[in-house]
């Protein structure tokens, strides 16, 4: 979760919609003698679907789980500003074992005592008195997987001030068909910008660049392949000729779908301009609940240069 | 079989004439101009048997010779006219004219109203330039929504809604040609110059079987072919638009003639000022909008009666925006769409009793939506990023069709249409100005159609009349699907001179669906052609009609129902963008979708005298059912209106004044509204965003729609050429809903702290209370 959170991106289509948006908009005022595009409250007979749970939960290796617990709120009437859900009776099953209480460390967050161990499936279980119970399918939480990895042409200069890198990443064959993820952060002295591109031999789900002054982060995830060229972003440096790199930083693993799901579809909400904007359908794979209950087992290789 | 043949033959009259027969023959041409006038009526006095006129004006049928022949000629929107001809006299071609319909027209026995046909619409241009539209604009798609049947989307659109089918599914011909986006202006204005175009028929049932490839409604529209008399013209100035027509004679045979008709927008000068603006930084927004359209039509009229025509429309808009609001980000946009068609068409009556008609015609259309923005980095250089998304279709179409007028009151045809087309269900590029091209698809789909069809219209007695036909279509895009049988009919029986009733079946199928996430035509639209993966969409309808004549008042009461199924319908997957996923069209579309549409139509109009007018009303049903969405259950289409009444009218005060206005309600269309939302605090922040969470589709309805336009018409003593028109739309400034959104309501402070607040439905409403005036003059 940790690195889709991080995902700032520059969303060209989100820029058009709001360009389009925009413009269309002004044009139907202009035409409408200017000002005339006016709004008014109503009373709109939809029946509204009753509260949910809502669970943002990861499951990482030898770490404990920790579980934000929400719940929906009505579009139409006052919104409550608590709406994480407070005093919930949560638990972590375990095939073949006792269930484990999570413990309220915050409003909605709950935590295990204890970390979560590799080669379990586990399931989540929640209860409330306003709420239906929650459930979740079992996931098999994986050991994170052994990396191999090659680097190749780290970094050369493909042009005046524009450098590229090149890492050749190897996964073993027994790794699980589901989702892999890449974080890989550049760390440098100076400020570099990145720029995205789609190198992989299946098309990324998620894909974001952003520049942080030290350190370049590029989420991207992939299915269905086992070699990955990861072909770092062409990097600019007008500051002078020499390439600021000091580090590749690697986050790489395996993940269940859902987490990346979840955020794909939040991502591309629009608005609720009814009749104009494009309705989003969450990923629902929750038991009386939206959200995402997930793995995630990764392993961190960092490269000095 | 054999009884049906013996009827036909022993109808067409072969038996005791045969060797004996003479042909009437000729044009049916408007007074003054020379325009045919297509659908037009002739009744023989003797027989009580009917004729119509085909597209081009022509008729052509037998009689007795020796035997003066009494001829009523009836005609929408025309004065009617009787004639007494003698066959034998008539080599040549016969030209009747008929004079529009106006305040002097001489009074004749008999009903002046031309016999209604079941499911066909003739909308008499000249009565619907006196109805009121935004801004004056006269626009002939929009005047369609006040009739029974069609409905026009949202607000100032124009993708029509007939019978409960969708924009897509209605087959617009400009002279023969498909035109495949109507809409200028975001569909505030249609694409057709009122003044070039002569005539327009649509039908919402009883599909003739040259038309196809569409499953809810035709709408042809036929421009006009010149006058032969002298050159003349009109111009008009508008608050939105100005337009110029010209037509005439070229040289002095009166053989050849020639229009021409140009229209523009000014909106994008009105916003020049604010484009200066931005570019000289006193500004952070602008919109420029630019429409312009043009026609052009030559045509020779051949000593043997043939004729011989070439047409041309071109017609494009642009929507330019730039923003600067945010410092160190600059983004603009641009949006554009054409349409671009060319026909050349032959018409040539073979002998006495045959006519031919062949059409080779083309068509463009294409829109694309560019994007650019621009960042100021943290080390001051600019980083550029720009994307393109378009799609499009090309196709290039040659029919024939050749009509045997056999006897009197039968008319056979037959003909074949051969089409090849290419569509771009969507191009997308994006690139920067680091990478240069990170993404570049472009689909294209070549495709090519056949077609076929046979038909017979047939007076099986002076009461009893049929039209059948059948169509046969095949088309190979991936995979070559068909051939598909399509058969259509329709049977008509006068009770008397007053009442009459009419049934009709037809199956339609469809080889291009548009996708559309949205009813204004924004550029998540999508083409999409029939394939092995995507199946041709089928209807198959049933309508029946009770029509009754009150010649008393010049008036027609009508009552249609109808029932409609269709099969592989398509639709967007939610949360789809269609364009960005055109790689992967199979998994952005639903499939398999079926349809059923029902409802009744009534329907009371005068055309003729001081007081014209109608008034329509329809309770109608449309639902749809995918696997996969709502549980598999039914939901309301996205056009269902439960009713949908108008009423439109026009007084003639005298010759110079005239007042004009319209009433129009429509139930709310169904909508997908929310039923939750997710709160997700974002690291950092305190406050949620909120997403919504989307539940059954279109489980809200929009609010009514209603208005009621206003608008007059007045000649200036002593010049009666020119013409005021002004007017209202929406006179009681009723706020109609556009889209709705929710909106989150400050409660106010306690203590200092904000009370959490309340979300509530926000409509938005454009067009309020909007006056117009426009000027037009003739010369």
């Amino acid at each position: 979760m940790e690195i889709l959170r991080r995902i700032i991106c520059v969303n060209t289509r989100l820029l058009q919609k709001r360009l389009l948006h925009a413009g269309f908009l002004a044009a139907l005022l202009a035409l409408s003698g200017l000002g005339s595009g006016c709004q008014k409250f109503i009373d709109l007979n939809v029946k509204q679907e009753p509260e949910q749970w809502i669970l943002y939960g990861t499951l990482r290796p030898e770490e404990i789980l920790r579980v934000e617990l929400y719940r929906t709120l009505p579009v139409i009437g006052v919104v409550s500003d608590s709406f994480w859900v407070s005093d919930a009776s949560v638990w972590l099953k375990t095939e073949g074992a006792d269930s484990v209480k999570l413990e309220e460390v915050g409003r909605g967050i709950y935590e295990t005592a204890a970390p979560v161990t590799t080669g379990n499936a586990y399931a989540l279980v929640a209860y409330h008195l306003r709420l239906p119970a929650l459930s979740t399918k079992y996931l098999f939480l994986p050991p994170a997987p052994e990396l191999s990895y090659t680097l190749r042409d780290s970094v050369s200069q493909v042009s005046a001030n524009r450098y590229k890198s090149l890492l050749t990443l190897t996964f073993p064959d027994t790794l699980p068909s589901d989702v892999v993820y890449l974080n890989a952060q550049v760390e440098a002295n100076q400020d570099i910008f990145p720029v995205q591109e789609n190198v992989f031999d299946t098309a990324p789900l998620s894909a974001s660049c952003y520049s942080a002054g030290r350190a370049i982060y590029v989420d991207m995830a992939c299915t269905g392949s086992r070699t990955l060229v990861l072909d770092l972003p062409e990097y600019e440096n007008n500051s002078g000729v020499t390439l600021p790199i000091e580090a590749f930083v690697i986050e790489c693993g395996i993940s269940s779908s859902s987490e990346l799901d979840f955020f794909s579809a939040l991502y591309q909400e629009e608005g609720f301009e009814l009749g104009i904007s494009d309705p989003i359908r969450l990923p629902q794979g929750i038991t009386n609940g939206y959200g995402f209950w997930s793995v995630a087992s990764g392993r961190v290789l960092r490269i000095e240069r | 079989m054999f009884l049906v043949l013996w009827i036909v033959v022993e109808n067409m009259g072969f038996a005791p004439c045969f060797g004996q027969v003479a042909t009437i023959r000729g044009y049916v041409r408007e007074l003054g101009s020379n325009e045919p006038i297509s659908g037009a009526t002739l009744t023989l006095e003797a027989t009580r048997r009917r004729i119509q006129t085909n597209s081009v004006g022509y008729f052509s049928f037998s009689a007795l010779p020796g035997q003066v022949q009494r001829l009523r000629i009836t005609a929408v929107a025309y004065a009617p006219s009787q004639i007494e001809v003698l066959p034998d006299t008539l080599d040549g071609f016969l030209t009747i004219t008929l004079a529009p319909n106006t305040l002097d027209s001489v009074d004749i026995e008999g009903s002046r109203i031309p016999p209604a046909s079941l499911g066909r619409v003739v909308v008499p241009i000249a009565d619907l330039k006196r109805i009121p539209a935004i801004l004056g604009e006269v626009d002939i798609i929009k005047a369609l929504d006040l009739i029974p049947g069609f409905n026009l989307g949202v607000e100032g659109g124009s993708g029509l809604f007939v019978r409960g089918g969708s924009p897509d599914q209605n087959l617009i011909l400009l002279d023969g040609i498909p035109v495949y986006n109507a809409a200028h202006l975001f569909g505030f204005l249609s694409i057709f110059h009122p003044d070039v175009v002569q005539s327009l028929e649509a039908y919402k049932a009883a599909f003739p079987a040259k038309y196809g490839g569409r499953l809810s409604s035709v709408i042809d529209i036929k421009t006009k072919e010149g006058s032969t008399e002298k050159r003349q013209g009109n111009a008009a100035i508008g608050l939105l638009s100005s337009r110029i027509f010209w037509e005439g004679p070229i040289g002095g045979s009166k053989k050849t003639t020639f229009i021409l008709g140009a229209r523009a927008s000014y909106l994008g000068l009105l916003t020049l000022p604010l484009y200066f603006a931005y570019q000289g930084g006193s500004a952070d927004f602008y919109a420029q909008y630019w429409l312009a359209d043009g026609n052009a039509r030559i045509q020779h009229r051949f000593s043997n009666g043939g004729q011989l025509s070439l047409s041309l429309y071109a017609g494009q808009d642009i929507l330019a925006t730039a923003t600067s609001d945010i410092p160190g980000e600059a983004f603009s946009q641009s949006l554009q769409w054409g349409n671009y068609t060319a026909s050349l068409q032959y018409r040539q009556p073979l002998g006495k009793k045959f006519f031919w008609n062949s059409l080779l015609a083309g068509s463009r259309y294409r829109y694309g939506l560019s994007t650019k923005g621009e960042l100021t980095l943290a080390n001051d250089s600019l980083f550029t990023t720009e994307q393109f998304l378009a799609s499009g279709i090309r196709d290039l179409t040659w029919k024939n069709e050749l009509s045997w007028y056999a006897g009197p009151g039968h008319t056979f045809s037959a003909g074949a249409e051969l089409s090849s087309w290419l569509v771009t269900p969507g191009l997308v590029r994006n690139e920067n100005s680091i990478n240069g091209i990170l993404k570049e698809v472009e689909k294209k789909v070549p495709a090519q159609s056949a077609a076929g069809f046979v038909e017979w219209n047939g007076e099986l007695s002076s009461r009893l009349s049929v039209q059948v036909g059948l169509r046969a279509s095949a088309f190979r895009s991936d995979t070559l699907l068909g051939p598909y049988w399509e058969p259509r009919a329709r049977l008509a029986y006068r009770v008397n001179d007053r009442w009459s009733v009419q049934a009709s079946a037809s199956v339609m199928r469809q080889f291009l669906q548009l996708v559309s996430t949205n009813g204004i035509g924004l550029p998540n639209d999508v083409y999409i052609p029939a394939s092995a993966q995507f199946l041709p969409s089928v209807s198959r309808g049933v309508s029946a009609g009770v029509f009754h004549a009150l010649p008393r008042f010049d008036a027609e009461i009508s009552v249609e129902a109808y029932a409609k199924q269709f099969d592989n319908l398509l639709d967007f997957q939610l949360g789809t963008n269609l364009l960005e996923n055109i790689e992967n069209l199979e998994g952005s579309v639903l499939r398999g979708g079926i349809g059923r549409a029902y409802g009744l139509e009534l329907f009371a109009s005068k055309s003729v005298g001081r007081w014209k007018g109608w008034l329509g009303y329809t309770l109608a049903w449309s639902e749809q059912q995918f696997e996969g969405v709502n549980g598999g259950n039914w939901f309301p289409a996205r056009f269902d209106r439960r009713h949908d009444l108008s009423l439109t009218g026009s007084y003639d005060i005298n010759k110079r004044f005239s007042v004009s206005g319209s009433f129009v309600f429509q139930s709310g269309s169904p909508v997908s509204f929310p039923v939750a939302l997710i709160p997700y605090v974002n690291p950092g922040f305190d406050e949620p965003t909120l997403t919504a969470v989307y539940g059954l589709r279109s489980n809200a309805r929009m609010p009514n729609y209603h208005r009621m336009d206003l608008g007059f018409q007045y000649r200036p003593y002593g010049r009666e050429n020119r013409t005021w028109s002004f007017g209202a739309y929406n006179v009681y400034n009723q706020q109609n809903p556009f889209y709705l959104r929710v909106r989150p309501v400050q409660q106010g402070f306690i203590s200092g702290n904000p009370i959490p607040p309340e979300y509530r439905v926000e409509q938005t409403s454009f067009i309020p209370f909007l006056p117009y005036l426009s000027y037009e003059w003739k010369f």
